[in-house]
């Protein structure tokens, strides 16, 4: 009886307790992120050498997406060896770009203070500087901005301001078997010719895999496509995609799949499928992104030591190779409530030296130029010479403030008209009257 | 005098049994309420979280948005293809499902639990199992498939629309009809043992004493169970969100992952909100109409 007592009154407290919570948070507001977007911390990267560790305290909670090689948390204590006052509380979270994008909003919405710092896709940067949820970082980058690469540095900003420090670059590359063929296709129709005569060889199925899940692998690998066609997206602040550069990368994905070149299931791969199909031997080209490189030679992969890597093919109308542009930043949140700290880490993680952990470690595609040059570097992963043409020839996503609004129309009617739902006609017509209403809604 | 004092007795017991559902009644507000206030009240503004200053009230502007565009009527149709296959499935099976939980004689615990267990994991996980199970050069359904004979080559489940819908209802279906089953379980437990025995007696044969004596006196808990199937087939997003992200060619993509689009990828919080109130507004129509067709007598 006693004990029933007990327990229904700390059942009690703890109602209570989480109403009190739940009140609590939403407190933030507005007015208080307007006043931290002002604050810049001073950076203190200049003083600071290994000798001669930071005084700088505080407590940097740091959410990262899925790292399984671990860099991430050697790339911290590199930057505790710098720092040692400051904790960084690492947290991974789970998922696809989405899903990580998901999980971030709901705090950046509600105005916490944690995550301090995030890895932040390039394509979220204008939205999120936008909304006023990212610390403005211009004076700040300013001052070592000609360390960076200019395409991925482009991508930390959104009106001239900018929100944050790049930290990886990404574009789509082919891939392809060394031990089936020697020289990688150039042109979509050697890509085609080679696919039809050496499919089968070297325990292949198909020629050529790429992923056209409905979402954003669909804008960007057709994107490429088109791109590499000669044709273009939001060109001087308009969308003209119905045109014949479009409907041929349309008509030529569709004959890849009516062909048997590539399963149909393209349609519904996202990346990692389309890696595993590579990782199995039954593909004998690949469109992936860079993470894949490291991936498709390690040793859980069939065709371990016979990848190989180049720019992506070019269409039949086209001048060039043109990869989709992605890649990650460091992010600060607006709200942050150790800003001095959380600017002294990103700038850490976005630094020489950890860049070039990263590139040694994960494989990631540097974005400070000096990682390119280094020997270390270049001994252990020689194949960043071959690819550094396609890093420049990369084509950022159309750079607008709704990027995802954008790219829900694309993903719709790519897939209506690759299907077959939809003529191309019909399907590009609508798709640039809402590309170019929906872009007059973002004025 | 004496009226008075018993007027204030009644008094003081209603205070106190109002501070004791205060908490409940406040959490109810809190959790239960006041979203739904907002979100009804986010439904007339121009709210896009990219565009902080410009809030503004916008009147039926977001509905009129809505109702007037071919995706709206699109998912809408989706979620209602959805909503009645994944019922049919799960009604069937759940109530097959309760007849073995209810006939079981041993291991009864262990029966009980085991159909549970689909019930207890998390339908993202449910979503990325069956994603992984119908990829078409990956997924073991196509090797089982392939490995009995009934295909020669890979079928590529996801990239038809009639396939994809297919295997997101499977998916839910397994996912839910544990829940069906223990509700139509614990509503055949209350059906009492003499009322089959007479039924023996007088000759009826098992065909008749389902119709005539099982399903009767199922029909309120059948009620419950359709009314909270519905809601949960017009609301359903996680296995959606997991399988095909709404393809191919949006064939998949229901009103509330039309939603989330609008609410976590454009950030249009008007426009999200504004589907979310007419996706409140269908289940009550259906919940209104369930229960004035299925009413019981009594």
């Amino acid at each position: 009886m006693k004990l029933k007592r007990v327990l229904s009154m700390v059942l009690c407290g703890a109602l209570a307790l989480t109403l009190l919570t739940g009140c609590g948070n939403s407190g933030g507001s507005s007015a208080d992120s307007d006043a931290e977007n002002g604050k810049t911390a001073s950076s203190s990267r200049e003083d600071v050498s290994e000798e001669n560790p930071s005084d700088l305290s505080g407590e940097v909670t740091f959410v990262s997406q899925n790292d399984q090689t671990g860099t991430l948390d050697e790339m911290i204590k590199e930057f505790n060896k710098l720092y040692p006052d400051i904790t960084v509380d690492h947290q991974v979270l789970p998922g696809n770009s989405d899903d990580v994008k998901k999980s971030l909003m709901v705090s950046l919405a509600a105005g916490d203070t944690e995550p301090d710092v995030f890895e932040c896709d390039i394509i979220w940067v204008s939205q999120f500087g936008a909304a006023g949820w990212l610390m403005d970082v211009t004076d700040n980058l300013a001052a070592v901005s000609d360390e960076y690469v200019a395409g991925p540095l482009s991508t930390c900003y959104y009106n001239d301001k900018a929100y944050a420090y790049p930290n990886y670059t990404d574009v789509g590359l082919l891939y392809y078997r060394k031990d089936v063929v020697d020289t990688p296709p150039a042109t979509w129709d050697e890509l085609v010719e080679m696919s039809k005569k050496h499919a089968g060889e070297g325990g292949t199925k198909y020629g050529y895999v790429f992923q056209m899940y409905q979402g954003e692998p669909t804008s960007c690998n057709m994107l490429e496509f088109i791109k590499q066609n000669g044709g273009t997206d939001l060109k001087d602040g308009v969308f003209a995609m119905n045109n014949d550069n479009t409907k041929e990368a349309l008509e030529f994905v569709r004959n890849l799949i009516a062909e048997g070149i590539s399963p149909e299931g393209v349609l519904s791969h996202k990346p990692d499928d389309t890696l595993s199909i590579f990782q199995e031997g039954d593909a004998l080209f690949m469109r992936n992104w860079t993470y894949a490189y490291e991936l498709s030679n390690a040793d859980t992969s069939k065709v371990a030591g016979n990848v190989g890597v180049a720019p992506l093919p070019v269409g039949t109308n086209g001048t060039e190779s043109s990869g989709t542009l992605g890649g990650w930043n460091f992010a600060i949140n607006a709200n942050t409530d150790a800003p001095e700290a959380a600017v002294a880490f990103a700038e850490f993680m976005s630094s020489y030296e950890a860049q070039k952990l990263s590139v040694l470690k994960r494989g990631t595609f540097p974005t400070n130029a000096a990682v390119y040059e280094d020997e270390e570097v270049l001994a252990d992963k020689p194949y960043l010479a071959d690819i550094k043409a396609a890093a420049e020839n990369a084509k950022p996503r159309p750079q607008v403030r709704d990027y995802s609004a954008i790219s829900s129309i694309f993903q719709v009617y790519f897939h209506k008209a690759l299907l077959g739902e939809m003529t191309d006609d019909e399907a590009l017509e609508q798709m640039d009257q809402e590309l170019n209403a929906a872009l007059a809604e973002q004025k | 005098m004496n009226k008075f004092k018993s007027l204030k007795k009644t008094t003081r017991d209603n205070v106190a049994g109002y501070s004791m559902i205060l908490p409940a009644l406040l959490l109810l507000v809190v959790i239960g309420i006041v979203p739904i206030v907002i979100t009804v009240s986010y439904s007339f503004q121009y709210k896009v979280l990219t565009d902080p200053l410009d809030t503004h009230f916008v009147g039926l502007d977001n509905y009129v948005t809505l109702l007037s565009s071919e995706l709206f009527w699109e998912v809408l149709g989706n979620t209602a293809v959805f909503a009645v296959l994944s019922m049919v499935f799960e009604m069937v099976i759940g109530f097959i499902g309760a007849m073995l939980m209810n006939s079981a004689k041993k291991f009864v615990g262990v029966v009980r639990t085991a159909v549970l267990i689909p019930w207890a994991i998390p339908g993202i996980i449910i979503a990325y199992m069956f994603s992984f199970m119908f990829n078409d050069q990956l997924g073991v359904v196509n090797q089982l498939l392939e490995t009995v004979h009934l295909i020669d080559a890979p079928v590529s489940w996801l990239t038809n629309g009639t396939t994809a819908m297919l295997a997101v209802v499977l998916a839910d279906t397994w996912k839910q009809f544990p829940y069906i089953s223990l509700m139509i379980f614990a509503g055949l437990q209350t059906i009492p043992k003499d009322v089959y025995e007479a039924a023996q007696i007088d000759g009826a044969g098992r065909v008749a004493t389902f119709f005539r004596i099982t399903l009767p006196n199922l029909k309120g808990i059948l009620l419950i169970v359709l009314l909270f199937r519905t809601m949960g087939a017009i609301r359903i997003f996680d296995i959606i969100f997991g399988i095909t992200g709404g393809g191919p060619a949006n064939a998949t993509a229901t009103l509330l992952f039309q939603a989330y689009k609008y609410l976590f990828g454009d950030m249009n919080f008007g426009l999200g909100s504004a589907l979310s109130t007419i996706i409140t507004i269908l289940i009550l129509i259906c919940s209104f109409i369930y229960i004035k067709v299925l009413k019981t007598d009594d």
